[in-house]
Protein backbone atom coordinates (compact mmCIF):
# COMPACT_ATOMS: atom_id res chain seq x y z
CA UNK A 1 0.00 0.00 0.00
CA UNK A 2 1.22 3.49 -0.81
CA UNK A 3 -0.08 6.97 -0.20
CA UNK A 4 -1.67 8.63 -3.22
CA UNK A 5 -3.76 11.66 -3.93
CA UNK A 6 -6.72 9.29 -3.57
CA UNK A 7 -5.59 7.87 -0.24
CA UNK A 8 -3.89 4.55 0.32
CA UNK A 9 -3.83 2.32 -2.75
CA UNK A 10 -2.36 -1.04 -3.58
CA UNK A 11 0.69 -0.33 -5.71
CA UNK A 12 -0.02 -3.52 -7.65
CA UNK A 13 -3.08 -1.78 -9.06
CA UNK A 14 -1.05 1.12 -10.41
CA UNK A 15 1.39 1.71 -13.28
CA UNK A 16 4.85 2.27 -11.89
CA UNK A 17 7.64 4.25 -13.51
CA UNK A 18 11.04 4.87 -12.01
CA UNK A 19 14.28 6.46 -13.03
CA UNK A 20 17.64 7.81 -11.99
CA UNK A 21 19.10 11.19 -12.87
CA UNK A 22 22.66 12.12 -11.96
CA UNK A 23 24.79 15.19 -12.44
CA UNK A 24 27.85 16.66 -10.74
CA UNK A 25 25.79 17.78 -7.75
CA UNK A 26 23.61 14.82 -6.88
CA UNK A 27 22.10 11.51 -7.88
CA UNK A 28 18.31 11.40 -7.85
CA UNK A 29 16.23 8.24 -7.87
CA UNK A 30 12.51 8.70 -8.35
CA UNK A 31 9.40 6.57 -8.54
CA UNK A 32 5.94 7.55 -9.65
CA UNK A 33 2.60 5.80 -9.96
CA UNK A 34 -0.36 6.39 -12.25
CA UNK A 35 -3.77 4.85 -12.55
CA UNK A 36 -3.76 2.43 -15.49
CA UNK A 37 -4.70 4.29 -18.67
CA UNK A 38 -4.47 7.66 -16.92
CA UNK A 39 -1.54 10.06 -17.24
CA UNK A 40 -2.16 11.73 -13.89
CA UNK A 41 0.52 10.99 -11.31
CA UNK A 42 -1.07 9.84 -8.06
CA UNK A 43 2.18 9.34 -6.17
CA UNK A 44 5.73 10.51 -6.71
CA UNK A 45 8.67 10.21 -4.36
CA UNK A 46 12.32 11.13 -4.86
CA UNK A 47 15.53 10.11 -3.16
CA UNK A 48 18.44 12.54 -3.52
CA UNK A 49 22.00 11.50 -2.74
CA UNK A 50 23.71 14.77 -1.96
CA UNK A 51 27.35 15.32 -2.79
CA UNK A 52 29.52 17.37 -0.47
CA UNK A 53 30.60 20.93 -1.07
CA UNK A 54 34.25 21.70 -0.48
CA UNK A 55 36.32 24.81 -0.52
CA UNK A 56 40.01 25.46 -0.09
CA UNK A 57 40.91 27.92 2.62
CA UNK A 58 44.51 29.00 2.34
CA UNK A 59 46.91 31.12 4.37
CA UNK A 60 47.93 34.42 2.85
CA UNK A 61 51.49 35.69 2.68
CA UNK A 62 53.15 38.58 4.45
CA UNK A 63 53.67 41.62 2.27
CA UNK B 1 62.41 16.80 11.77
CA UNK B 2 60.47 18.10 8.79
CA UNK B 3 60.69 21.59 7.36
CA UNK B 4 58.30 24.21 8.63
CA UNK B 5 55.32 24.97 6.40
CA UNK B 6 52.89 27.81 5.86
CA UNK B 7 49.41 26.52 6.60
CA UNK B 8 46.06 27.06 8.14
CA UNK B 9 46.05 24.31 10.71
CA UNK B 10 43.70 21.42 10.32
CA UNK B 11 42.28 21.93 13.80
CA UNK B 12 41.51 25.56 12.96
CA UNK B 13 39.37 24.42 10.01
CA UNK B 14 37.36 22.17 12.27
CA UNK B 15 37.13 24.73 15.07
CA UNK B 16 35.83 27.35 12.65
CA UNK B 17 32.91 25.03 11.99
CA UNK B 18 32.34 24.76 15.74
CA UNK B 19 32.56 28.51 16.34
CA UNK B 20 35.65 28.32 18.55
CA UNK B 21 37.42 31.23 16.85
CA UNK B 22 36.05 34.74 16.50
CA UNK B 23 38.53 36.86 14.53
CA UNK B 24 35.94 39.59 14.24
CA UNK B 25 33.11 40.83 16.39
CA UNK B 26 30.88 37.89 17.07
CA UNK B 27 27.57 37.07 18.62
CA UNK B 28 26.87 36.42 22.29
CA UNK B 29 26.14 32.76 22.43
CA UNK B 30 23.48 31.55 24.80
CA UNK B 31 24.91 28.08 25.20
CA UNK B 32 27.78 25.85 24.21
CA UNK B 33 25.48 23.44 22.44
CA UNK B 34 25.38 23.28 18.63
CA UNK B 35 23.13 25.69 16.81
CA UNK B 36 19.98 24.41 15.18
CA UNK B 37 20.41 23.83 11.46
CA UNK B 38 17.38 23.70 9.19
CA UNK B 39 16.89 22.68 5.57
CA UNK B 40 14.51 24.55 3.27
CA UNK B 41 13.61 23.65 -0.31
CA UNK B 42 13.52 26.15 -3.16
CA UNK B 43 11.79 26.26 -6.50
CA UNK B 44 13.91 26.28 -9.64
CA UNK B 45 15.46 29.57 -10.81
CA UNK B 46 15.38 31.44 -7.49
CA UNK B 47 19.03 32.54 -7.52
CA UNK B 48 19.85 30.64 -4.34
CA UNK B 49 23.60 30.18 -4.09
CA UNK B 50 26.82 31.76 -2.92
CA UNK B 51 25.21 35.18 -2.56
CA UNK B 52 22.40 33.96 -0.31
CA UNK B 53 22.85 35.46 3.14
CA UNK B 54 19.90 34.06 5.07
CA UNK B 55 16.80 31.93 4.80
CA UNK B 56 13.89 33.62 3.09
CA UNK B 57 10.44 32.34 2.30
CA UNK B 58 10.67 33.98 -1.12
CA UNK B 59 10.96 31.26 -3.70
CA UNK B 60 10.53 28.49 -1.14
CA UNK B 61 8.38 25.52 -2.06
CA UNK B 62 4.90 25.23 -0.67
CA UNK B 63 2.37 22.49 -0.57
CA UNK B 64 0.56 19.98 1.59
CA UNK B 65 2.71 18.60 4.38
CA UNK B 66 5.50 21.15 3.96
CA UNK B 67 6.09 23.80 6.63
CA UNK B 68 7.74 27.07 5.64
CA UNK B 69 11.32 27.05 6.85
CA UNK B 70 11.74 23.39 6.13
CA UNK B 71 12.83 20.74 8.59
CA UNK B 72 15.41 20.56 11.37
CA UNK B 73 18.62 18.80 10.46
CA UNK B 74 19.83 16.08 12.81
CA UNK B 75 23.21 17.19 14.05
CA UNK B 76 24.68 14.68 16.46
CA UNK B 77 28.17 14.57 14.98
CA UNK B 78 30.47 17.48 15.73
CA UNK B 79 32.74 18.97 13.07
CA UNK B 80 36.03 17.13 12.91
CA UNK B 81 39.25 16.79 10.96
CA UNK B 82 39.85 14.17 8.30
CA UNK B 83 43.45 14.35 7.18
CA UNK B 84 43.93 18.10 6.91
CA UNK B 85 40.33 18.91 6.00
CA UNK B 86 37.72 20.26 8.38
CA UNK B 87 34.50 18.37 7.79
CA UNK B 88 30.88 18.26 8.87
CA UNK B 89 27.93 16.17 7.75
CA UNK B 90 24.47 15.89 9.33
CA UNK B 91 24.18 12.68 11.28
CA UNK B 92 20.95 11.57 9.63
CA UNK B 93 19.23 11.87 6.28
CA UNK B 94 16.84 14.76 5.75
CA UNK B 95 13.29 13.71 4.96
CA UNK B 96 10.14 15.55 3.95
CA UNK B 97 7.46 12.94 4.51
CA UNK B 98 3.93 12.85 3.14
CA UNK B 99 4.26 16.04 1.14
CA UNK B 100 2.90 17.29 -2.14
CA UNK B 101 5.21 19.74 -3.86
CA UNK B 102 3.74 20.17 -7.31
CA UNK B 103 6.00 22.96 -8.56
CA UNK B 104 9.49 21.98 -9.64
CA UNK B 105 12.25 22.49 -7.09
CA UNK B 106 15.95 21.77 -7.28
CA UNK B 107 17.71 23.25 -4.26
CA UNK B 108 17.99 22.77 -0.53
CA UNK B 109 19.38 25.56 1.65
CA UNK B 110 20.98 24.70 4.97
CA UNK B 111 20.75 27.60 7.38
CA UNK B 112 21.32 28.39 11.03
CA UNK B 113 18.00 29.05 12.69
CA UNK B 114 19.72 29.84 15.99
CA UNK B 115 21.73 32.67 14.44
CA UNK B 116 19.07 34.74 12.71
CA UNK B 117 18.58 32.16 9.95
CA UNK B 118 22.02 32.85 8.52
CA UNK B 119 22.78 30.78 5.45
CA UNK B 120 25.29 27.95 5.51
CA UNK B 121 25.26 26.17 2.16
CA UNK B 122 23.04 25.41 -0.79
CA UNK B 123 22.92 22.14 -2.69
CA UNK B 124 21.32 21.59 -6.05
CA UNK B 125 19.96 18.49 -7.73
CA UNK B 126 17.89 17.61 -10.77
CA UNK B 127 14.51 19.31 -10.85
CA UNK B 128 11.88 17.34 -8.91
CA UNK B 129 8.28 17.27 -7.82
CA UNK B 130 6.74 15.13 -5.09
CA UNK B 131 3.11 13.99 -5.14
CA UNK B 132 1.67 12.46 -1.96
CA UNK B 133 5.14 11.11 -1.33
CA UNK B 134 8.45 11.59 0.39
CA UNK B 135 11.60 13.46 -0.52
CA UNK B 136 14.70 12.06 1.10
CA UNK B 137 18.08 13.75 1.02
CA UNK B 138 20.71 11.15 1.72
CA UNK B 139 23.86 12.34 3.43
CA UNK B 140 27.26 11.46 1.97
CA UNK B 141 29.98 9.81 3.99
CA UNK B 142 31.67 12.11 6.49
CA UNK B 143 35.16 12.00 4.96
CA UNK B 144 37.59 14.60 3.63
CA UNK B 145 36.43 14.05 0.05
CA UNK B 146 32.72 13.44 0.55
CA UNK B 147 31.51 15.31 3.64
CA UNK B 148 28.64 17.72 3.12
CA UNK B 149 30.92 20.58 4.17
CA UNK B 150 34.65 20.35 3.49
CA UNK B 151 37.18 23.04 4.39
CA UNK B 152 40.35 21.82 2.72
Amino acid sequence: MITTIHGFMDENDLDRRQGVDEDDSAKVSWVEYRLPGDDQIVHRSAHVELKGEGMDILPGAFA
Amino acid sequence: MAANAQALTATFKSQVLSGVHALGTTVVRGATTPDTVKAALYLVNQSIGVGTTAYSATGEVSGAGYTAGGVTVTNATAPSVSGTTGIWTPSANIAYSSVTLSSAFDTVLLYNSTQSNASIASYTFGSQTVIAGTLTLTMPGNTSSTALIQLA
